[in-house]
């Protein structure tokens, strides 16, 4: 029973405030005078306010739970901009793997009609070669040139079709700097020409990984080339390979280790050069096809978009960054073999 | 498809005229190969058996008759089983003819192929067609 009262009644009949079962609000009049000392008459108003405390203690847990479900609304808010904001990046790779499904359709049915033209324009031109008249500079001059573009367009109808064969993989437990070394000797030439330093940082005792060969030095083919296209005046190139456990720290510093989980073991492959970089608007689209920094004829556009979907398919991640003090750095995150990885310690070997 | 003989090449089929013409002078214009081309399968059939070639070379793509169905074929002519069947595709590329080399067991150049190739390639064969 909750009781108020707007005075101090001293001495009264309990029975008069108990009017009823109900609680009540009695405002009291006193003769205080101190010959009396006694109240003599209780003259007020009686409020049953069990009702009005009722509401108040609703109200409050009312306004308890609003301000929770605020708190619940601004997370759930939260959630819904992060999911949209995932939903619209996966819109956006549907998007391109639809283009690029796209292109290697198109690719694979034109190739064979493209490659035999150009088996004819070969043959052709080895023939108008050899059975040049003497002093005739510039028809070798022009025969050459002609010669070079049918081997450019053979490399982007090559490339077009490694593009479309993403779903192909032969994989088979390889060695990943085996891999890297056999790269660099294909190239060999060209990383003369270029006057490119190599320094090799790979690990000694690196555990095995599931890829198909072919295709993964295609992936290190182009990213070099890359490399040595950046540095057409020389420079250094570095590549670095190392064992590593995936921790939430190296997911939260390094973006391209968030798609792997608690417990994988992983090779990590970097290749840094001493070139130009990237201009920093033009990353997000280096994987796109058809997009190139390379002057114009010299690169096809579609090396890294290769070089993403092989990755893709291998189930790894690549991030390209431009690097201090310059250069780009390249990082290649693949899986290790799970039983052999445990217990393997791995060296640098400079 | 082409083939050829020692010392000599003869040339049959495939599936462009141009090349075939351009690839029997080119080859001829060596002075180390005899070659025959044939224009379908079937006429190669009979062509091969009169000209008992040294090497065939053919595309696996051909009117009238694919490249796989003329080589079984081939193979089970008495008098030319042992001559050795190289392809020349355009449905491979380079990497692939270098790390595999063989499609269905036979040897096969990607086209574009250069000249230099196919002449390796039949180099190779006759070599070792000479072993044997």
């Amino acid at each position: 029973m909750i009781v108020e009262n707007s005075i101090n009644v001293r001495k009264v009949d309990e029975k008069a405030l108990l009017l009823s079962e109900h609680l009540c609000q009695t405002q009291a009049i006193l003769d205080n005078s101190p010959a009396a000392g006694t109240a003599y008459a209780v003259c007020g108003i009686s409020t049953d306010i069990s009702e009005r405390k009722r509401a108040e203690e609703q109200l409050r847990r009312a306004y308890s739970d609003l301000a929770l479900s605020e708190d619940s609304l601004k997370a759930t808010m939260q959630e819904l901009k992060a999911t949209r904001e995932e939903l619209k990046v996966t819109e956006l790779q549907l998007i391109k793997a639809a283009r690029l499904e796209c292109i290697g359709t198109l690719a694979a049915g034109a190739a064979h009609e493209v490659k035999n033209p150009l088996q004819t324009m070969l043959m052709g031109l080895h023939y108008l070669t050899h059975n040049l008249p003497a002093d005739h500079e510039g028809i070798a001059l022009t025969l050459h040139d002609m010669r070079q573009a049918v081997t450019r367009a053979n490399v982007i109808i090559r490339e077009l079709l490694e593009l479309s064969a993403g779903t192909k993989a032969e994989k088979q437990t390889e060695d990943l700097n085996a891999c890297v070394e056999r790269s660099l000797d294909l190239l060999h030439y060209e990383l003369v020409a270029t006057q490119t330093t190599v320094v090799r940082q790979l690990a000694v005792g690196l555990p095995p990984v599931t890829m198909d060969r072919g295709k993964m030095e295609q992936v290190f083919i182009n990213l070099i080339l890359n490399a040595l296209h950046a540095m057409s005046n020389g420079g250094t190139l570095t590549i670095t390979s190392r064992a590593v456990q995936w921790s939430e720290d190296l997911a939260s510093q390094e973006p391209v280790f968030r798609q792997f989980k608690s417990g994988d073991s992983l090779a990590v492959t970097e290749l840094r050069d001493t070139g130009s970089g990237i201009p920093e608007n033009l990353l997000p689209k280096i994987f796109d096809p058809f997009f190139t920094t390379g002057p114009s004829g010299q690169g096809t556009g579609l090396g890294l978009a290769v070089v993403k979907r092989i990755v893709d398919l291998h189930g790894g991640a690549i991030s390209i960054r431009n690097a201090a003090p310059g250069g780009v750095r390249v990082t290649l995150v693949m899986s290790l073999e799970k039983e052999k990885s445990h217990g393997q310690e791995t060296h640098l070997n400079h | 498809m082409f083939s050829c003989r020692e010392c000599s090449v003869a040339t049959w089929l495939q599936d462009c005229g141009r090349t075939r013409n351009l690839l029997k002078l080119n080859l001829e214009q060596t002075n180390r190969y005899v070659v025959r081309v044939e224009n379908t399968a079937t006429t190669a059939l009979a062509s091969a058996e009169s000209f008992q070639p040294d090497l065939i070379l053919m595309d696996v793509l051909m009117p009238s008759m694919g490249g796989g169905e003329l080589a079984e074929r081939l193979q089970a002519s008495p008098t030319l089983r042992r001559v050795p069947i190289v392809f020349l595709t355009a449905a491979a590329s380079t990497e692939v003819s270098s790390r595999e080399g063989r499609i269905g067991g036979f040897d096969f150049l990607a086209k574009p192929t250069d000249i230099q190739e196919v002449i390796d390639c039949i180099e190779k064969h006759l070599a070792f067609s000479k072993k044997r």
